[in-house]
């Protein structure tokens, strides 16, 4: 297992040179020890699942390129955020979910002070601006407006996202966590209401550092636009089926929030010597010729995030090693308010020795494509379903079990067990009509988490 | 009379009343007119000030895409290498896609020689028309209506000329707006003469229906005749438009005074706005009140206003409830009139009770001297019968006996004609009259009146001189005959005592087949003077104070006289004397109707039969 990490950029050691900052000296050894934790420095790693391949074969390989958050030093030293909560009283919140929605986000904004930037935005058939965004100074003036949000009408989702991100233009900065929290329970149906152009204003916004996390209450929202309008900004995307778990759910949103140490996140791919990228798994990315990328908005403190890539590599003569991959990041540190850049390799070993072979696979490299895979088969098994095709998307998750059951015996792991036992349990759940509503919701929202490692 | 009363009673209620309405809905209509008419100015100007706002706001867009495309064309040496295009997409929120075409009209970017990403090669295959003819970018179409391209596509160009006002203007808004307007890389610092370089060169707008909706580009031409065009993404801009509209009201908000002051201004258009795109769906709505409910209800709005280039084919529609200062003057102006109406008709109702009771106590009255006169009626009777059987008896020697029994008998007579006269009056008011024609002589029916009058008029030393013509047999009532004379006769004893003499005359003429009788009776008194002499028939009336002092009398005589003149077909009035005469006195002609023949009817249907003791 060869993976090197370090900088790519001259220019950009000199400058660190010069400053003198701690943990920068070592950056040269720094290739040799990639656990090494570093401060306030983003850990990249490369893993090849099967670092030592068999010669004189082509073999489809799986690459973990992934990105670990520092932690932060102290809790007083985070990153100021800039959030625009943004929320649904169409006619179907009345009641008890406008309340729970009114003291979820109450508590969530509990959390904030006056280094923050906070700003509510309501929507039914029009948009409301309930608090203009402010600094978190006045807690409970900012409260007393929340209380007055009661439901009524219809659901013009697109308008509330969009003035929830105007509010946020007022204080966008790089240097602050700029997020649009958006709960609703109901379809869009006044204005834009597609989940393409949903989708195309998200990308708009990730465009522009804004990421918008969506929290789906109830049975009556929109999956896929949900999904996909968080999707291109990195955010997060939550299921809640009861209104009495938003509270905890805004809880979890708000720590990540708190949390984020670095944004804009750029991962570019090339393939080196003939390897022909096939798909990055789980995030969007763009595929020309032998060159991906794909964007990260955020990273979280002591988070992990990753992407793997899979890629046919030509057949080698056995005892040569290979580059496949060279990596380039990019990502503005948020505590240092620098863009900064990481670069790394991955080298693979062709053998002929099943042994040697056996003993360098990376399994925890594995165990994370296999998830991953799998979590694209569940989401072609949706597809399945979507059109009709009952049998087809069961026949898809029961391969899919079959192929995590294996993995997870080969790799003896846990994690894959379980998603085993889960892909039977969504094969069996496909057939009821009446739960595929639910269902479908739970199984987007399982599987966005899986593609972006959300941690709620 | 007494439908007369609550008739006029009715119109004099009713008249001012509609008099009234009529104004009231008029100045009503026209208020609601002027109000309607400033609305419909105000809701324009309003919704022209939004279009504004979307040019400004496509202006600055402008602006923007000129800078950097300079910026860009700098960065790549005029090359616009594939990277550098691709990083500036992944940078600017506001654009979806970017393309190039040479002067030749190759396309540059997105590049043909190299692989395209996923949203590139959609793009491509999406504009593919639109890029197979480069002569739409080569010059501005400034006449929209000219050129009718193909495909909905509709292109116009900002002329530089017309902008530079608007640039000059809006020039510094522009840094601070791009600053919010999205995190990109800063503008690259430009010189001023670039600027205006860049904006006298080809550029322009294009909406083309794309995927599901209009779509916007960009086109300018740089320096070197390249084309480069800017692709909006479309949610996006919706989006920013609808940031740049105001967002609702917020119930009970008191977050800041500034958000109350907004609040407050809201309220007081209770309207809705809408945002209407090309598919004819609402995308955005705003505003207060009961102009959503108005919207909702399906309603036509009040006013629309399409929205200009590149945004045609979307328009704004205002929406507002009714409005309520409307409906108050309307209802002030029933409540006026009701209150008016309910006024009135008190006071009339008021007035009619009093009228009608008045009306009652004085028939009531007026029954009662009735009752009265015809009880006085047969103890009369009884006085003269007794006085004619005494006369008859006493014997002729007793000169003084005999002198006063002809007093007692003609003051007896006097009052039963007092009496004949009102009860004929009262029989004449109401309609009761009834001509009994009988076969006579008129003449020897004056004869009597002045045999019997002849005693009283010799008392004030009046003469009688009769000259009678009326000889002929006809028929005609001899009782209203003689109460008419009776009335004459008494009135020149009342009045011409002086005269000395009372000329009666009559003649006969045959008039168109009828025969008509006339009586002239002339006295020498103080006479009539032309203003009196329409007034003496009304009743009640008593000459001038000087003639009637000292004078009893009912002043009934002589309305009652040409009342039964006019019953018998004829008439009874007062004859001018010419002014040469120099004999002064007043002279009355009756003319009565006297057929030879019985005629077929009476003049007034009788009602009732009469008792003959009347």
């Amino acid at each position: 297992m060869n993976t090197q990490l370090g900088r790519s950029m001259l220019r950009r050691m000199l400058r660190q040179m010069l400053r003198q900052r701690a943990g920068t000296c070592g950056f040269l050894i720094l290739s040799l020890l990639p656990v090494l934790a570093q401060a306030n420095q983003v850990n990249l790693n490369i893993n090849l699942a099967t670092p030592v391949m068999e010669a004189e074969q082509s073999h489809r390989a799986f690459i973990k390129i992934s990105l670990e958050g520092f932690k932060q030093q102290d809790k007083q030293a985070r990153i100021p955020a800039n959030v625009a909560i943004v929320l649904d009283k169409s006619g179907s919140m009345s009641g008890d979910k406008i309340k729970y929605a009114r003291e979820a986000a109450i508590m969530a904004i509990k959390r904030l002070d006056e280094r923050d930037i906070v700003s509510v935005v309501s929507y039914d058939s029009r948009v409301q601006v309930v608090v203009p965004a402010t600094q978190v100074r006045n807690h409970q003036a900012i409260y007393n407006a929340i209380q007055n949000v009661h439901a009524n009408g219809n659901t013009a989702l697109f308008a509330g996202v969009s003035k929830g991100a105007n509010e946020l233009r007022k204080f966008l900065s790089k240097n602050k966590v700029n997020r649009v929290i958006l709960m609703s329970d109901g379809l869009a149906n006044v204005g834009p209401q597609s989940a393409s152009e949903l989708g195309e204003l998200g990308a708009s916004l990730a465009k522009e550092g804004i990421s918008v996390t969506t929290i789906g209450l109830g049975l009556g929202y929109n999956e896929d636009l949900m999904t996909r309008l968080a999707g291109f900004s990195d955010g997060n995307h939550a299921f809640v089926e009861n209104a009495e778990d938003l509270a905890s759910v805004f809880q979890y949103e708000f720590g990540d929030v708190l949390s984020v140490v670095a944004q804009g996140v750029t991962i570019e791919i090339r393939c080196r010597n003939g390897v022909k990228p096939i798909r990055l798994l789980g995030r969007k990315s763009e595929i020309i010729g032998n060159r991906v990328t794909t964007r990260l908005n955020q990273l979280y403190s002591e988070q992990e995030k990753f992407v793997i890539l899979e890629v046919e590599v030509p057949e080698q003569q056995a005892e040569t090693e290979l580059e496949l991959v060279a990596v380039n990041v990019s990502y503005d540190n948020l505590l240092t308010q620098h863009q900064e850049k990481l670069s790394g390799q991955s080298v693979a070993r062709f053998s002929l020795s099943r042994q040697e072979i056996k003993a360098a696979r990376n399994d925890k490299a594995l165990e994370a494509a296999v998830e991953q895979v799998a979590n694209e088969f569940s989401r072609s098994a949706i597809e399945a379903r979507d059109s009709g095709d009952l049998e087809g998307a069961k026949k898809i998750l029961q391969d899919s079990a079959s192929y995590l059951g294996s993995q997870a015996e080969s790799l003896s792991s846990p994690l894959l067990q379980k998603q085993k036992e889960e892909a039977l349990e969504d094969a069996d759940a496909l057939d009821s009509e009446q739960d595929w509503n639910k269902q479908r919701k739970e199984l987007k929202a399982r599987q966005y988490k899986r593609a972006t490692q959300q941690t709620y | 009379m007494k439908r007369r009363t609550p008739l006029i009673l009715a119109v004099i209620i009713a008249l001012p009343l509609l008099l009234l309405a009529w104004f009231g809905v008029r100045f009503q209509l026209d208020q609601q007119q002027v109000a309607a008419h400033q609305l419909s100015n105000l809701v324009t100007s309003r919704l022209q000030s939004i279009d504004q706002q979307f040019q400004e706001h496509f202006f600055l867009l402008q602006q923007r895409f000129i800078l950097r495309a300079d910026a860009l064309q700098q960065e790549t040496e005029g090359r616009y290498s594939v990277d550098s295009v691709r990083r500036f997409i992944g940078q600017s929120a506001a654009v979806k896609q970017i393309f190039v075409l040479s002067e030749s009209g190759d396309r540059l970017f997105p590049p043909q020689d190299q692989p395209l990403n996923l949203q590139e090669q959609d793009f491509v295959a999406l504009t593919r028309n639109l890029l197979s003819a480069p002569e739409r970018f080569t010059l501005p179409v400034l006449d929209p209506t000219a050129s009718t391209p193909p495909q909905g596509v509709a292109s116009q160009g900002y002329s530089g000329t017309s902008n530079d006002e608007i640039q000059s203007a809006r020039l510094n808004n522009s840094v601070s707006q791009k600053a919010r307007y999205s995190a990109d890389i800063s503008a690259p610092a430009l010189s001023a003469s670039a600027q205006e370089r860049a904006a006298e060169r080809p550029h322009g707008w294009i909406a083309w229906y794309a995927e599901a909706g209009l779509q916007q580009i960009f086109w300018l031409q740089d320096s070197e005749g390249n084309t480069v065009g800017f692709a909006l993404n479309s949610s996006r801009l919706l989006s920013d438009l609808i940031n740049l509209l105001p967002s609702s009201v917020v119930a009970g908000s008191d977050v800041s005074t500034e958000q109350k002051a907004e609040q407050k201004d809201e309220q007081e258009t209770d309207s809705e706005i809408r945002l209407i795109n090309d598919r004819g769906e609402l995308a955005y709505s705003w505003g207060s009140g009961e102009g959503g409910q108005v919207a909702e209800a399906g309603k036509k709005p009040l006013q629309t206003l399409p929205l200009s280039h590149p945004l045609a084919s979307w328009h704004l529609a205002y929406y507002a409830a009714d409005m309520p200062a409307v409906i108050t003057g309307w209802l002030g102006l029933f409540a006026l009139l009701l209150l008016l109406a309910v006024g009135l008709s008190t006071l009339a109702y008021l007035l009619y009770r009093e009228h009608n009771r008045e009306m009652r106590v004085a028939e009531q009255r007026v029954n009662f001297v009735n009752q009265v006169t015809h009880e006085l009626k047969t103890p009369l009777t009884n006085v003269r019968l007794y006085t004619e059987m005494l006369e008859q008896e006493l014997p002729e020697d007793d000169v003084v006996a005999q002198r006063y029994l002809g007093i007692i008998g003609s003051e007896a007579g006097r009052l039963s004609r007092l009496i004949e006269n009102v009860l004929s009056f009262s029989r004449l008011k109401r309609g009761h009259v009834r001509i009994r024609y009988q076969q006579g002589v008129v003449d020897t029916c004056i004869a009597q009146v002045v045999e019997l009058f002849t005693p009283v008029l010799s008392t004030r030393k009046l003469q009688i001189r009769f000259t009678g013509k009326a000889s002929h047999l006809c028929h005609f009532d001899s009782e209203i005959v003689e109460q008419i004379l009776n009335n004459l006769l008494s009135n020149c004893e009342k009045y011409a005592a002086d005269g000395q003499f009372v000329d009666i005359s009559s003649w006969q003429e045959d008039s168109s087949g009828r025969l008509y009788s006339y009586i002239r009776v002339s006295d020498f008194g103080p006479g009539v003077s032309v203003d009196e002499s329409e007034k003496l028939f009304e009743p009640f009336y008593r000459g001038s104070d000087k003639l009637t002092e000292g004078v009893s009398g009912t002043g009934i005589g002589l309305g009652l006289a040409r009342d039964l003149a006019r019953a018998h077909q004829g008439d009874l009035m007062v004859e001018q004397l010419s002014p040469t005469d120099v004999i002064s006195g007043a002279s009355f002609l009756l003319s009565l109707a006297t057929p030879l023949t019985v005629p077929a009817m009476t003049a007034v249907p009788p009602m009732k039969a009469e008792k003959p003791d009347d």
